[in-house]
């Protein structure tokens, strides 16, 4: 019996769709204006790649920041549950989550059953988040791909003082405007590292166990997860699909409930 | 600076706003309790208006000042931390005064409570109150608070100093210092204390903390009948503004019997109880709707809140006032609790009550620039989860500052804490 899990985030929109336990559906969208299109949209593209239609699905667990506007979903749960539920199955000895996403940061702190023990999260400004990060590579004008690959070949990090993304930016130009100027991967690895450091302070306020794992868009970005591997000296878990860790959390809550 | 031009249109409009309050709850009404919290909040601030023309001196004081020497010597209290802290959910003008504040050099990063307390002595908003007291219970704001206003207004004024533990020769100490103070209040006022005024007043007292640990005990019983604002408007009436009064005793037992009348019957405030929760801090001012909210849409039950109506052990001895008062001070909740080093009542206490009350869970306010508050988080929260076994929810709030953070993210915050904690039951944790 199909069950699906959707995360409507503030950027992106992920389903997960899962038949007796295994992933036979998902879909990474823009989140549209309107949250419901914008999920209908997600769902219609992870039943294609299933090769469901959306009738044959017998419960939809909404999670995310927009998960209360999604009409059809027959149950919401927070992102909070989703994430740990997600990381729980993918990496049972998972103790401490990293999640960052476009616009939101958290840590979550789990128990030996992968329940939450803690949380904390950090999403009242763009620093240290992916809004933030690409920002920053379009004033270097260049793609985040690019960006992060290019902050691996640093042999030190620039010095960023501020996280605020407006000042950051103004100590970017400064930095490539200097004589001589601060070489460009220098600067990746410096707001690279400088973000990763507001991160850990954050989970350093819940504690840090390993194994980490870390989820969300940003886990993509080979930077910063290098940066935030030097900052809590532990190798990081990185799921194959880290944007889908809390959709496939809230697809195996409603398989539960079935 | 000094104030020369004094502008009350802000505290009539305060006082005005309250009026209506108290006409759409007596039009609405609810529980006795609740409506009498309104009237004796909209009469204590009345008073400081009647003060000069009843020929009564006004005495400004911050939290904690015991007010029995003020009751008894027939002065009108003007408790300035819960003014400051009411004010501006009534008012909503929280803008207005923390610009006011920055005027003066005041920045964010300062206590809001005392931002806008600043606003409004250096500006004059207030009654010219005759003297000032106060003492540094139970922050470094507050005991730059009273130097702040006797230089503005040209008041004269009296420290408190309130040791930090609680030993026998610091009681003696701070009695010493509680005698110099009234002799202080005789001087500028010109009025005496009666030593049997006193004691009455300590009588009133007594009883006040009585009934409050009655009515505390009964949020032990499961379900619940203690509503989830009690608390806080218990603290207000009967700890702030009325402690060795008879109307803060009538509070007290109009409350405790309401209570006692669920209780009787095995009723909880809600139908379904879902959650039983321990608040570590004082909700912000304008979230107080917020507990309403977990009660009716999640059965969510504040049982205990040890900073507030968890008492220390103590009972009036007459025939050493000085001593007894002294005593009182101590065994006050938040002054007994955030005072001195929590781990020698803050964490007891929440370990005490985490057991007693069967808590599954806690939650701390965080106000974001209260120094010692946020000190407080970790150490509480590892006492908690370690030797309790509950998780605590904390979060990042500004006492007075509505923009801070939405209701909507705070209750967001709390649906996720909510799912944890019926995780941890599911799993038998």
């Amino acid at each position: 019996m199909p069950v699906a899990g959707i995360d409507v985030g503030s950027q992106t929109t992920k389903v997960v769709i899962l038949e007796d336990g295994q992933i036979i559906g998902k879909s990474v969208v823009t989140s549209a204006d309107e949250t419901e299109v914008g999920a209908r949209q997600a769902m219609e593209e992870a039943l294609k790649g299933a090769g469901l239609s959306f009738d044959q699905l017998t419960a939809i667990v909404a999670t995310g920041s927009g998960r209360k506007d999604v009409s059809f979903a027959t149950k919401q749960k927070t992102s909070v549950s989703c994430l740990a539920k997600g990381v729980n199955l993918l990496f049972p000895t998972a103790r401490t989550v990293f999640d960052v996403g476009a616009e939101s940061s958290s840590v979550l702190r789990l128990n030996p059953r992968g329940l939450v023990e803690d949380s904390v999260g950090h999403d009242r400004c763009a620093s240290g988040t992916g809004v933030f990060i690409e920002a920053m590579s379009r004033l270097m004008m260049m793609p985040l791909d690019q960006f992060a690959q290019l902050s691996l070949r640093a042999t030190k990090r620039a010095e960023i003082s501020t996280m605020c993304a407006i000042f950051a930016e103004s100590e970017v130009i400064s930095h490539v405007h200097r004589v001589p100027p601060t070489p460009k991967e220098d600067i990746a690895a410096g707001i690279h590292g400088s973000m990763a450091v507001r991160l850990v302070g954050l989970g350093k306020r819940i504690g840090i166990k390993p194994d980490a794992v870390f989820t969300g868009g940003m886990a993509k970005n080979v930077g910063f997860i290098k940066a935030l591997e030097q900052e809590i000296k532990m190798t990081l878990l990185v799921p194959e699909d880290p944007q889908l860790v809390a959709a496939l959390g809230a697809a195996r809550y409603a398989m539960e409930e079935k | 600076m000094k104030v020369v031009n004094y502008d009350l249109s802000r505290y009539e409009a305060f006082i005005h706003n309250l009026e209506v309050i108290l006409h759409h709850r007596r039009q609405r009404p609810t529980t006795r309790s609740d409506e009498l919290y309104y009237e004796l909040l909209l009469e204590y601030y009345r008073r400081p208006l009647r003060a000069r023309a009843e020929g009564k001196p006004l005495i400004a004081h911050a939290a904690y000042i015991p007010t029995e020497i003020l009751y008894a010597m027939d002065l009108v209290p003007f408790h300035l931390e819960s003014f400051s802290v009411v004010a501006p959910s009534v008012l909503r003008n929280f803008e207005e005064l923390a610009s006011a504040a920055k005027g003066f050099g005041l920045t964010p990063e300062v206590c809001s409570a005392h931002r806008v307390q600043a606003a409004w002595f250096v500006n004059g908003w207030l009654p010219r109150p005759d003297a000032v007291l106060w003492s540094q219970q139970m922050c470094d704001s507050i005991s730059h608070s009273g130097s702040l206003l006797r230089e503005v207004y040209d008041l004269p004024g009296y420290y408190l100093d309130r040791p930090y533990r609680f030993e026998e020769r610091e009681v003696r100490y701070y009695a010493q210092n509680l005698a110099e103070m009234a002799e202080f209040l005789e001087g500028v006022t010109g009025h005496k204390l009666d030593l049997q005024r006193l004691c009455q007043a300590l009588y009133q007292s007594y009883q006040s903390s009585l009934l409050q640990t009655q009515l505390y005990r009964l949020g032990s019983l499961v379900p619940s009948p203690v509503p989830n604002r009690l608390g806080d408007e218990l603290l207000s009436i009967c700890n702030w503004l009325y402690l060795g009064t008879a109307e803060g005793v009538d509070f007290a037992q109009v409350a405790l019997s309401e209570v006692k009348e669920r209780a009787a019957a095995g009723r909880g405030v809600v139908p379904q109880e879902k959650h039983r929760l321990l608040a570590l801090y004082p909700p912000p001012s304008f979230h107080w709707k917020l507990m309403d909210w977990l009660e009716r849409e999640h059965g969510a039950m504040v049982v205990a809140r040890p900073y507030c109506l968890h008492w220390g052990p103590w009972a009036p001895d007459y025939g050493h006032p000085w001593e007894s008062l002294a005593r009182r001070c101590f065994a006050t909740p938040i002054s007994r609790q955030f005072h001195g080093p929590i781990g020698d009542c803050m964490v007891p206490d929440a370990l005490w009550d985490a057991a007693d009350y069967k808590a599954e869970g806690a939650f701390f306010f965080a106000m974001i620039n209260c120094r010692q508050g946020c000190a407080m988080v970790r150490t509480l929260k590892d006492a908690l989860m370690e030797r309790a076994g509950i998780p605590t929810l904390v979060l990042d709030v500004d006492v007075l500052d509505p923009s801070f953070v939405s209701e909507e993210e705070l209750k967001d915050r709390f649906e996720g804490f909510f799912e944890v904690l019926a995780e941890r039951r599911a799993n038998a944790l």
